[in-house]
């Protein structure tokens, strides 16, 4: 805390080292935030390097009495969305061999689940946090976006849509359809753990 | 393929008036979870969900999925910042200083 306003001044300052300090201070906080936003390390990167790029561009005009790391977060976020946004309009998937099925007449057909296992005993497994993360970055772009900002950052689906530039019934129709999909590839991480 | 009699009494109370098949009750889900259905739709959509197992335990494993995939990310930990990255946004910073003066 002490510390980090003669920060601020020796980056308004130009004192080289200073910014260097900045990179190993927040960098791997952003660099995790943008590879949970994104699914992509290499974009991540690209992320918070254009990130870190407009805090040494517009350093001069920060506002100092502000938390410079709560400045660059928000740069940061921006700079995502922006990836997302180009990524999820040229995105086309449909998912649909991962979908639930249904016979002729409508009705469901689903695996039994004699009872589902709670999040913290999925979790709890070794490696099973792994094999969520991986089947969550399995998704394609435009429907792993919306799931993240929905299910993951808590934004209201009226606000994906907005931030994502889409309408709010194609978000709907891709939430929905991407959750059917992550709960069809979790399907045997589920079963496994009820079956030990 | 032959129908127990549970499934038999399933496809006769689908096709009763006010109530709906899996199909279409996959159809309300996100509706139902936003809180958007209008009254009667979620009595029937509840109704559905009461007597259909399948769809009790599909709408469960749905939202256990969303539950745990929010749980995974909150729990990842932070990791070291590659030096790539460093040095990469260094040089980056030089040059757009250059390209400044
Ligand atoms: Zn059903």
């Amino acid at each position: 805390m002490t510390n980090q306003p003669t920060l601020v001044e020796r980056l308004v300052s130009h004192d080289p080292r200073a910014f260097e300090e900045l990179i190993r201070l927040y960098g791997a906080r952003l660099l995790l935030k943008a590879e949970q936003m994104l699914g992509c390390r290499d974009e991540a990167k690209d992320c918070v390097q254009e990130c870190y790029i407009q805090v040494h561009k517009n350093i001069n005009n920060f506002r100092q009495e502000a938390e410079i790391y709560s400045w660059m977060y928000r740069i940061l976020v921006n700079a995502c969305l922006k990836k997302m946004r180009s990524r999820t309009a040229a995105s086309m998937e449909s998912l649909d061999e991962l979908q639930p099925t249904f016979d002729e007449d409508g009705c469901r057909i689903e695996p039994l689940w004699q009872s589902l296992p709670t999040t913290e005993e999925i979790l709890e497994q070794n490696g099973t946090r792994e094999q969520v993360l991986s089947a969550i970055q399995s998704l394609p772009h435009g429907s792993r976006d919306i799931l993240y900002l929905r299910d993951i950052e808590g934004h209201s689906t009226a606000e994906v849509a907005e931030m994502l530039s889409l309408s709010l019934s194609a978000t709907k129709v891709r939430l929905h359809r991407a959750r059917a999909a992550l709960k069809k590839i979790l399907e045997p991480v589920f079963i496994e753990r009820r079956v030990s | 393929m032959v129908l127990s009699n549970k499934q038999q009494i399933k496809r006769w109370l689908h096709k009763l008036p006010l109530m709906i098949d899996c199909e279409e009750f996959e159809g309300f889900i996100l509706q139902y979870l936003e809180d958007e259905l209008p009254p009667l739709k979620r009595f029937v959509f509840e109704t559905h969900m009461k007597m259909c197992r399948d769809c009790r335990d599909y709408l469960a494993a749905y939202q256990r999925t969303i539950e745990t995939a929010r749980t995974a990310v909150d729990q990842q930990e932070l990791p070291e910042i590659p030096e790539d990255l460093v040095t990469a946004i260094l040089e980056a910073q030089k040059a757009s200083g250059e390209k400044d003066l």
